[in-house]
This record gives structure tokens, sequence and C-alpha cells, in this order.
């Protein structure tokens, strides 16, 4: 089962009671990570079934992290599976928002200072 | 809503429930595994009876069954399926293999829709027909894209939650249009459409707002909340 992960720089969490498909803003909330620091950065793991196909995949992790798991596009984007990795990357990738591939070293701690998101 | 069923089940899965044991089979089936000197616990009811919930995995080849109910020498499981492949049919393991009976519970990341526009009711076993009711109307056709199917798991690091989410594609067996109404969260997967006996273990029941009429080709993209 292909594994994703997300730097997320905005988590939101949606209420359980909330519609599956079209959660009202009302149920959709900005969490506070207590990662013991000023920032909200967190990271957000999908597992995907390894029946599903790589659009199936794409299309889930793109819609569930849009308007499940953040407020703003991930950081960066790492995975095991490389085809579906690049395929997220790109997904999220737009002229103002480069989204790079692999954790960034220190980034977890937040000494990445000089990480340029806009390449 | 988190139904009944699901608030135990919850419970045996991170608390641990009875422990498992070992042994070795009589008897096989595409859906049991016997062992006629065993006396495999029985009390309780529901899904708090037995090894309701629990994971049965069988030495020769490896493959796993999802326990739905037991008597004192007989399991019966949905189907038999590989570690990595938990939604594929696995071949039958032989009829003398051994076993090993886990702890706790299995995931809950199977999800299903129906038509069914009834309220979530707190007592409902299964997608049924009516509150807390045995009569399926879970959608379920061979090869239709609609069936219950395995999930995608997603989880923020320190967020006291997570997501199970699924894409579904609706085909020409699902008898289009269907409209779906309300989604559920099961523990066991399903073969063929459910009835009372193989329904599973039911977790999560959650209305769809304005649910779409779905063609052949279209797609709804569920996403669930599951607190922690």
């Amino acid at each position: 089962m292909p594994q994703i992960v997300l730097g997320n720089t905005a988590p939101v969490e949606v209420s359980a009671d909330a519609d599956p498909v079209r959660p009202k803003p009302k149920d959709r909330k900005t969490v506070e990570v207590d990662n013991g620091r000023e920032d909200n950065r967190t990271y957000t793991t999908f597992v995907v079934p390894a029946t599903s196909g790589l659009i199936e995949a794409l299309q889930t992790i793109s819609s569930a992290y849009r308007s499940h798991h953040s407020d703003s596009p991930p950081a960066w984007v790492e995975g095991d599976d490389e085809e579906l990795t690049k395929l997220v990357a790109r997904e999220f990738t737009t002229p103002d928002h480069h989204v790079v591939i692999g954790m960034p070293k220190g980034w977890l701690e937040g000494e990445d200072e000089d990480l340029d998101e806009s390449k | 809503m988190r139904v009944n069923n699901g608030i135990d089940f919850q419970a045996r899965s991170l608390g641990g429930d009875k422990a498992g044991e070992t042994g070795t089979a009589t008897a096989s089936s595409t859906t049991s595994l016997t062992n006629s000197g065993a006396t495999f616990p029985t009390a309780g009811a529901g899904v708090n009876k037995g090894y309701a919930g629990h994971v049965v995995i069988a030495w020769t080849t490896g493959v796993c069954g999802r326990i739905i109910t037991n008597t004192g020498t007989v399991l019966t499981i949905d189907h038999w399926f590989a570690p990595a492949t938990p939604d594929v049919v696995a071949t039958t393991p032989s009829a003398t293999t051994g076993y090993t009976i886990t702890s706790g519970q299995v995931p809950a990341w199977f999800m299903g829709l129906t038509e069914n526009s009834n309220a979530a009711d707190a007592t409902d076993i299964m997608l049924s027909t009516t509150a807390g009711g045995s009569t399926n109307a879970e959608l379920w056709v061979a090869s239709a894209g609609l069936n219950r199917a395995l999930c995608t798991w997603a989880h923020t690091a320190a967020v006291t939650s997570y997501t199970l989410s699924k894409t579904f594609t609706a085909n020409a067996n699902d008898a289009p249009p269907k409209t779906p109404a309300k989604v559920g969260v099961f523990a066991h997967n399903v073969t063929a459409a459910p009835t009372s006996s193989t329904a599973g273990t039911l977790f999560l029941e959650t209305a769809i707002g304005s649910p779409p009429a779905m063609l052949a080709g279209d797609q709804l993209t569920v996403t669930h909340t599951v607190n922690i």
C-alpha cells in the first residue's frame, strides 16, 4: 500500500459529523499543532490501497488534503511510489508555489529558513 | 455518527480486547476456519461476542481473515486476503493449516454507500432500510463501481483525527442513476450484497448532503473524518 507524506504548514480539521462530500465552512477549523515552536508545521501521511489506480490515488489525495487536512498547498512531498510522488508534487505546484520532493533537512525542526517555495 | 457497535469496536480495538491463540485447523472454506477440538470464546453478543473483529492468520500461506462471528469450533470470516491487499479475495488455506488469532480488532477502513436517506441511528448495525434494521440497503452489484471498497487512510501528525477517503466511480453495472445518500464505514469487506450475517461491523454512518444522482462514469470522492 503506497505511502505519501505531505509537508503541511496550515493544518485543519473537519468535524466528524460533517457532510463527507461537501463539508460546510463552519465544520472546518484551523488546528494549532503543539510542536514547541512558533510555526504550525506538521506533516500529513496518506496510505493508499494497492488496488487503487494511479489516477484514483491522485484524485483522492488531492481532494482529501485540500478539503480535510490543510489550508495551504504542501511545502514538500515524499513517498515510496516514485510515479505517484511526482504526480502529487505536480498536482500542487502552481506558478507561485513549487512543491519540492523530499522532506527538506531540518524542516521539522524549523531550521529551513532558506526553503524557497517559489522556485 | 459513531454508532453503538462502532463505540464497542473502537474500545476493543484500542484497548486490545481478549488475547488471541494458536492452533491447527481441521477444515477450511472460503469464509470459515474450523478446529473441531477448539474452545473459542463465545461469551457476549453481536460485535462484542467472542472473537468478532479479530484477525485469523493461516500459517501455510500467510493469508488472513477478518472474523465476523464464531462458535466454539468455527470462525466465520468475510474472506481470505493477503496482508498487502486487504480488499482482494485470496486462495483458501489448507484444511489442516496452523493458525494464529490476534488480539485487538481489524482496521475499520471499508466504505459502503446507500441510497436510503434515513437519519443515521446509534442502533444501526448495517446500512439498512430502517433504523436498527437488518434489511440490506447498501449498494452492491457484482463488478459495480459503488460497492463497498477499501479507503485511503490519512492522518496529520499531532492532530486528533484521521480521515478515510474513497473516490467511487459509477459504472453500467450499478444500474444508474444511483443517488448515494449515506455512507457507512465498516471493519469487514463483502463479496456479495450484504446481509445481517455478512455485513460485518458498522463503525460510522453519515449522511451525504444534497446527494448527487450518479450516472456511469460519474465520480464521487467521500472523505470521512474520524476523531481519535
